[in-house]
């Protein structure tokens, strides 16, 4: 809901006001703010990121080398957790007891497969039983006995959103996605307050290995390109942050000249500065770079 | 117009077989087919889609997607290739003559790039893809673009594009390569965005053209914006215009937003270079990111009004 009507414009985000303008016409529910206010996290930290890639985790014909993507996952986990051990990495995240869901891109670019696979492959491996992992995307998922969330969305520009990876992948939980779009995507940012979901993500692992940097979410070949990473996390924010400067430096890679994301992702700023979900500035987010670095364009 | 429901693709062509007849999608049912790109058809006069997949005959994992979006008019058609004028230009019916150049946007009708072909066939708009691209995929797709092709009629543009007036000898000429035809706002945002807000009251009954313009002698290729609407209504063009100097120009028109609007033409200086409109009955043309005011006008002495 709007409280007033100040438009947010183009000149905004060049002045560098899009925070007190979201301030201000945005208002907080009081399920948000409560929400807000029992997982106030400690926002002196910085937001690890961890950007992985592997040059043959896809082949010549775009398919997925699951040894491969797997080495990847574990050595992403390790770096995130600080563990030494691949096993520990994932209890350090989740238990046995957990009912987990998992959150793919479920169609136009969707998650590989493999990927899906090898997250849950990775959490039978410390005795979660395979029955209390599923998958948890769509509008009608009961998430009353889910303990915990796997997001595992494709990283992809959105042509009414910007971007279209971690923040919008809970869209379907709003259970009415179209009040989300527009000017109203500002507001992508309190579906994760909402109580059958906050404070359930404990891993985030965005699917780079083929990108779309334009005309997102329709499927365009000229767009998707073999980037070949993940991007792993437990901040949201920081997350789409990062992809959303590798879809940025790949636009004007192909354009030759800046070309960009246009409309300006705006639940970035709001899921920072109003709805408190993590870090959107890169001061407070620290990339680390693990594995291939050709064309890493961060 | 034509009718997708009147289109019937071959069974078999070149080793590859229709998998059955087409899936039909409405306009309820775009978002079931595409979740949120469905929007962009419903931006512009959506009637339906049909979709056709092409298999080998030999098992494999390949295919072939033909999408034909009928639209209301082909401005619609022309309005979404010009979208995006990337590609190789494609000619699918040879017995058409290619369309006269035009001297603001480029005449093509049909563009190819990676295994996607993407065409205007009077008011039907086609996009026939493969995720996967090989000389013999090529072929097949630009044959069945033909086959569609076969009783297009000669290709025209939307009439507002004849508001821009040719000047070979003009410092700013336009990139034709970036102009745009669109109804809404949601069009606008992703092409140069605004306002998340609809600050210009654009919508169906409206029509507008995006267009870039760079100064031919200049070091410094950064491009001026011109975007020019044409209302339903008279008061409609000063009503937007109004609203637009109050959501975009705040601070500059001192609450004086109808008064500053009364001026046929203004100008301010914000953040970015030099804005300015100019009003003239059913129309509101606005130039953003000038590098000054000389510049600015002389964009506007490009209009027809």
């Amino acid at each position: 809901m709007v409280k007033e009507r100040k438009a947010i414009t183009r000149r905004d985000f060049i002045r560098g006001t899009v925070s007190t303008a979201l301030g201000l016409a945005l208002i907080k529910p009081d399920w948000v703010q409560k929400s807000i206010a029992e997982r106030q996290k400690n926002s002196e930290n910085k937001s690890l990121v961890i950007l992985v890639r592997d040059q043959n985790v896809l082949d010549d014909e775009l398919k997925v080398n699951k040894q491969v993507l797997t080495a990847m996952v574990e050595r992403s986990l390790l770096e995130l957790t600080g563990k030494k051990d691949v096993k520990q990495a994932w209890l350090s995240l989740f238990s046995p007891k957990d009912v987990v869901g998992f959150v793919p891109t479920p169609m136009m670019n969707p998650t590989h497969q493999e990927l899906v696979e090898v997250v849950k492959e990775s959490l039978v491996a410390i005795g979660i039983p395979e029955a209390n992992i599923r998958n948890a995307q769509g509008k009608n998922v009961d998430l009353a006995p889910i303990t915990a969330l796997v997001s595992l969305p494709g990283l992809k520009a959105h042509w009414l959103t910007g971007i279209g990876t971690v923040i919008k992948n809970y869209i379907l939980y709003s259970g009415a996605p179209r009040n989300y779009h527009y000017e109203d995507s500002a507001k992508l940012g309190e579906i994760w307050h909402l109580p059958q979901v906050a404070g359930k993500t404990r891993l985030i692992i965005v699917d780079a290995l083929r990108p779309v940097c334009d005309k997102g979410p329709q499927f365009d070949p000229r767009y998707r390109w073999p980037y070949k990473g993940l991007l792993v996390g437990t901040d949201p924010v920081a997350l789409d942050v990062i992809g959303l400067k590798i879809i940025q430096a790949k636009r004007d890679e192909l354009r030759g000249e800046p070309w960009p994301i246009s409309p300006p992702p705006i639940c970035i700023e709001a899921a920072d500065s109003v709805y408190k979900l993590g870090h959107s500035k890169l001061e407070n987010i620290e990339l680390r770079k693990i594995g291939w670095d050709k064309e890493i364009l961060v | 117009m034509l009718k997708a429901d009147n289109l019937h693709l071959p069974e078999s062509i070149d080793g590859w077989k229709l998998t059955g007849p087409p899936q039909k999608i409405t306009r309820e049912t775009i978002f079931d087919y595409m979740d949120g790109g469905g929007e962009l058809y419903l931006a512009y006069k959506f009637n339906q889609l049909l979709v056709w997949h092409y298999q080998p005959q030999k098992e494999s994992e390949e295919e072939i997607i033909v999408e034909v979006y009928e639209m209301q008019h082909p401005d619609e058609t022309f309005g979404l290739l010009s979208l995006d004028w990337t590609g190789e230009p494609v000619r699918l019916n040879e017995k058409i003559s290619p369309s006269a150049e035009n001297p603001i946007s480029p005449s093509y009708t049909a563009l190819y790039g990676e295994g996607l072909l993407r065409a205007s066939v009077d008011n039907l708009y086609l996009r026939i893809l493969a995720p996967r691209e090989t000389a013999e995929i090529k072929d097949i797709i630009l044959k069945i673009g033909k086959i569609i092709a076969t009783k297009t009629s000669p290709p025209a543009t939307p009439e507002i594009l004849k508001i821009l007036k040719p000047q070979p000898t003009s410092s700013w000429q336009v990139k034709k390569d970036r102009t745009s035809y669109f109804h809404s706002n949601l069009i606008l945002n992703s092409l140069y965005y605004l306002s998340h807000e609809n600050i210009l009251h654009l919508g169906p009954d409206c029509e507008a053209i995006y267009t870039e313009w760079t100064k031919t002698k200049a070091e410094d290729k950064k491009a001026a914006r011109m975007i020019i609407i044409k209302y339903p209504e008279l008061n409609m063009a000063s009503q937007a215009l109004i609203d637009f100097i109050r959501s975009y120009l705040l601070e500059k028109s001192g609450g004086a937003e109808e008064s500053k609007a009364s001026a046929p033409e203004g100008w301010v200086k914000v953040e970015d270079g030099w804005a300015g409109w100019k009003l003239a009955g059913d129309y509101l043309a606005l130039v953003f990111e000038a590098p000054d005011k000389t510049s600015g006008k002389e964009l506007f002495s490009r209009l027809n009004f």
